[in-house]
């Protein structure tokens, strides 16, 4: 792990006096696995104040964070996410996300995610599709094509990802959720033998009250060694207004945020610090077809 | 928060081992919640441990003074009183609240059961809290309504304690004999005066010179006169009205000869014990409990002179003056690079307070400190508001030896440090806040939240940010580093109940150091997490599971290197204890212990412990047993196991064991007549390469 810290530091240190070798590190940091774009990344802005559990989340995020999410769904729903490490153009993650609940189909979704500039970016392209089987069951299957885009020293690369979530309401209060990524983990152009991760993500939610929620969430990939561990609480002190917060281990990073809804559209902001590259900002902004209630549920 | 907690835990255990009439599956759940708030306080001991080393103990040993106080003179839980215990840290304020509102719905409590009618209380809180608290006046406050010159003198409580203790592998270069000793006389008249005496020989310090050779005899005795090494005195007044009408104004606190001083949330002004972070949510929200009386014998920071606490209505004035000998290393002045003016120099302050050698005795009482400040505060029920000031002067100017870490330290003769603190109570939320600044111009600040969603939940945030170029010696507040300055962090903690019977707490604080460290010549930063998993599993047994990893960053120890640079070290450990009661009389206690060390430069050590205590603890018999026996195993120092051990009343014992071997020992209490109490402690380590003895006894006499 140190040496993803050594690369950040160094980083952090030459990001004014050399430009190219943002770039390069940012190459290293993709190899790292830790903050490049994760393939896998947790998107939302409710995720990430939660210490990036969302496995169990049912919100138009399902998308990428875990489809069966979706099968709660209804109506229309659109969303827009930024997020931003060091401000800096390069380092911007941007994505878009649609999903439209069809009744006794399931729920279809499409999304972009977009990460880097002109020099170096990361591009993803999604669909999605989840369906209720009763309470105790939703599935949710995911195809995105990914694209990297490299200066135009080097050719383009892709690949395609799937992958097959799943949720359950075991009790009341406490509910399950489980995505795998990538089993047969695709290879990233065809020139080289890189191949993207394998990943497998296990979370649960439990409800204390009708106000408060801890998820907590164990990620393992083979792109990164030892266990990725997520804890999240929310709290929604208002009908209307959330606060968050949440940590996570390997890489370290604690979060914070908060919600707010105004009709049917709702906003949410989150920070994640780290105590040398400084906070990382998540913007969040999305519409709902029906009116939201409380903390997604349906 | 802490503080009292191990005030708590302490006098819990006291409480105990000195009842006869409980009923045996109280006295087990007493002892779980001992060990349950125990471990809580752990870490803070071994935070505590590698900043001052050896003073644990003897700051942890003040606290329980505060503690026997508070077993005499229960606190009214029908009243407003109830407010103390969250100044001892034993409630959080949402409990406090919760308690009042129940109050106020169903009328006075009228059974201590009661209390768990209220859901914000916990089994552990309540069994933590039963033994001090009372239901309607006590017989104190009762008392006290008519005061007589008369009464003073024929009711009056005392209480004197004899301490002894002495280790076989005591170190014999020393001047005096490896006893320690301490004697402590208190005289309380009901809760509103207080006076008491305190002295103490520590180990190594002599007591007689008659043994010492002349030249030496000579040397010591121009250091110090034969005697013990310590001498303390305090009286103490409290809630004194002065217009007889209630509500006007009073003396909430009067204080002469030695002192603590605690206010807000510690940023500016804090002395005696402050803890670092328990896990658990509101636990890094302090409360300052003002002026104390000091009635341990430690020898660490105090004051000593007067203070007092003036309160009108809701507002506050407190004003101190404090002038005080302490120790330090002297050094002759450079005359090519200082100023003729100064003769001395002061290249360290020594706190640890041992005057075993001639070295070490002639630091004692070398440097004059004064100190005076006071605080304006308004105190609402919901709102608190204060402002804090102090100035420092010492007689001769610090000059540390200059090294790249110690930059910023404070040096030099005058110090100010002035703060604004904040705490703001709702029904869900409480806010809190400090900001300080030192006479440099720097500044410190911290922030934090605690949010209560639902009775049996809280969380924390919190966030710290203290000036590299910030000074303060009386800091008191959440800190990772030695000092409090050059550092920024973040925390956040969460308690709850997810299910009857269980408890669950947690947090993470994550913190960086500006400026280099004693360990790291170089900015560097780490986290910490903490787990602990409660489950009282029928009312005579419970368990607990307690998971802690902290990283941090030290130099390499890399030879070959020409320069320094930082690598990560990382120490985690996992204790599960079971804890349980059979036939009655009989408390069994299994624990065991793991803990692994590794860093960057590919050291791994692996520590491992195991124990069973057995407690015997005869209903309605005037004596008590309790036995340990333990094995330990670990590769080193950094793989060391802090653990626990039942002592003497007022005593405190936490062992670093490491290396292989066992150790076992024996803890017996005796009632002589009805108001003497003796307590004897005898332990026993078999190392692979020694063995260690230890012994304590203590002498309790109280009318």
């Amino acid at each position: 792990m140190h040496i993803i810290y050594i690369n950040l530091f160094i980083f952090v240190a030459h990001y004014k006096t050399m430009k190219r070798f943002i770039f390069i590190s940012m190459i290293i940091l993709l190899i790292n696995r830790c903050f490049g774009f994760d393939f896998n990344r947790t998107v939302g802005g409710r995720a990430a104040a939660m210490g990036g559990t969302s496995v169990c989340e049912r919100s138009l995020w399902s998308l990428q964070n875990n489809p069966a999410g979706l099968a709660y769904l209804e109506g229309w729903h659109l969303g827009l996410y930024y997020e931003n490490l060091w401000m800096l153009k390069e380092t911007a993650f941007k994505s878009a996300g649609l999903a439209k609940a069809i009744p006794h189909v399931g729920c279809l979704g499409l999304s972009v995610h977009q990460f880097g500039g002109s020099l170096y970016s990361e591009n993803k392209f999604g669909i999605a599709y989840a369906r209720d089987f009763g309470p105790y069951l939703q599935l949710g299957l995911q195809l995105d094509w990914l694209l990297l885009h490299w200066s135009d020293d080097y050719p383009n690369r892709h690949a395609f990802c799937y992958a097959l979530g799943l949720q359950s309401q075991i009790t009341d209060k406490l509910r399950l959720g489980a995505i795998l990524s990538n089993p047969w983990g695709p290879k990233l152009g065809t020139l080289h033998e890189d191949r993207l991760p394998i990943v497998m993500r296990l979370g649960l939610a439990y409800q204390f009250t009708d106000n408060f929620i801890g998820q907590c969430e164990l990620e393992k990939s083979t792109g990164r060694s030892g266990f990725h561990l997520q804890g999240g609480i929310e709290y929604c002190i208002f009908k209307r207004f959330s606060i968050r917060a949440g940590a996570q281990h390997n890489p370290d990073l604690l979060s914070f945020g908060v919600g707010y809804a105004i009709g049917r559209l709702h906003l949410d902001i989150a920070a994640q610090m780290h105590q040398v590259t400084g906070a990382a900002v998540q913007l969040g902004i999305g519409w709902n077809g029906k009116r939201r209630t409380e903390n997604g549920k349906p | 928060m802490k503080t009292i907690c191990i005030v708590l835990l302490l006098g819990i255990e006291g409480w105990i081992q000195t009842t006869d009439t409980l009923r045996a599956t109280d006295t087990l759940k007493a002892s779980a919640a001992i060990d349950w708030l125990y471990e809580r306080l752990l870490d803070e001991a071994e935070n505590l441990e590698t900043t001052a080393l050896e003073d644990a103990p003897e700051q942890l040993e003040e606290l329980l003074a505060v503690y026997e106080y508070y077993r005499a003179h229960p606190v009214n839980i029908n009243s407003d009183e109830v407010a103390r215990l969250e100044e001892l840290g034993l409630l959080s304020p949402f409990q406090v609240e919760a308690l009042q509102r129940y109050r106020k719905m169903y009328g006075d409590l009228l059974l201590i059961k009661e209390l768990r009618m209220i859901e914000e209380l916990d089994e552990p809180t309540v069994a933590v809290i039963t033994p001090i608290v009372c239901l309607g006046k006590s017989e104190w406050v009762r008392e006290q309504e008519s005061l007589t010159i008369h009464k003073a003198i024929a009711r009056a409580r005392h209480q004197m304690t004899l301490n002894y203790a002495r280790k076989s592998h005591a170190d014999t270069s020393y001047l005096g004999s490896p006893d320690k000793v301490q004697l402590k006389y208190g005289y309380s008249y009901g809760t509103k005066f207080r006076m008491g005496i305190a002295m103490e020989k520590d180990a190594g310090e002599p007591f007689f010179y008659s043994h010492l050779s002349d030249t030496i005899k000579e040397l010591a005795a121009s250091y110090r006169k034969p005697g013990f090494d310590f001498y303390g005195a305090y009286l103490f007044l409290s809630d004194v009205g002065l217009t007889g009408k209630r509500g006007g104004l009073k003396v909430k606190a009067l204080a002469l000869g030695d002192y603590q001083l605690s206010f807000g949330q510690g940023l500016t002004l804090w002395s005696g014990m402050s803890f670092g972070k328990a896990s658990g949510g509101s636990s890094v929200m302090r409360r300052g409990a003002g002026v104390r009386p000091k009635a341990s014998a430690g020898e660490g920071k105090f004051f000593r002179g007067s203070a007092t606490t003036l309160a009108y209505r809701d507002f506050q004035a407190s004003l101190f003056y404090s002038r005080r000998w302490i120790d330090a290393t002297m050094t002759p002045c450079d005359t090519l690079n200082d100023t003729l003016d100064e003769p001395e120099l002061v290249s360290a302050l020594q706190e640890s307070g041992n005057h075993r050698t001639l070295s070490e005795l002639s630091k004692r009482n070398t440097l004059l400190q004064q100190t005076f400040g006071g605080r304006l505060a308004y105190a609402g029920p919901q709102l608190e508001i204060g402002y804090t000031a102090y100035h420092l002067r010492l007689d001769k100017a610090l000059r540390l030896k200059p090294s790249h870490y110690n930059q910023y330290y404070f040096q030099g003769d005058r110090l100010t440090v002035m703060g604004l603190d904040f705490r703001w109570q709702l029904t869900k939320a409480v806010f809190f806040g400090e900001l300080s600044m030192s006479g440099n111009e720097a500044f410190a600040g911290l922030a934090g939240a605690t949010f209560k969603p639902a009775g049996y939940i809280d969380f924390t945030m919190m966030y710290r940010n203290y000036g590299t170029r910030y000074q303060n010696l009386l800091f008191g507040a959440v800190k990772e580093s030695s000092r409090g300055q050059a550092e920024e962090g973040y925390y956040l903690g969460m308690q709850c109940a997810p299910a009857p019977r269980w408890n669950l707490l947690a947090h993470c604080d994550f913190f960086r150091f500006k400026w280099l460290t004693s360990q790291a010549y170089s900015p560097s930063w780490g986290q910490e997490y903490s787990l602990t998993v409660f489950h009282q599993v029928s009312s005579n047994a419970s368990m607990q599971l307690r998971f802690k990893s902290k990283r941090k960053m030290k130099n390499s120890g890399d030879d070959h290197s020409y320069s320094y640079y930082p690598i990560f070290y990382t120490k985690r450990s996992a204790q599960f204890q079971f804890n349980y009661t059979l036939f009655g009389n009989w408390v069994f206690s299994n624990k065991a212990s793991y803990s692994h060390f590794y860093d960057d430069d590919g050291m791994n050590s692996y520590g491992y412990f195991i124990c069973q205590d057995i407690s015997y603890k005869p209903e309605g018999k005037p004596y008590s047993l309790t036995f340990r026996y333990a094995l330990f195993d670990s590769d080193d120092y950094n793989s060391r196991i802090s653990v626990y051990e039942n002592d003497v009343l007022g005593a405190f014992s936490i062992p670093s064991l490491f290396g292989q071997g066992s150790r076992g020992y024996l803890l017996g209490r005796v009632k002589l007549f009805n108001a003497l109490a003796l307590y004897a402690r005898f332990g026993c380590s078999f190392l692979s390469d020694a063995i260690k003895s230890d012994f304590k006894a203590e002498l309790i006499w109280k009318n």
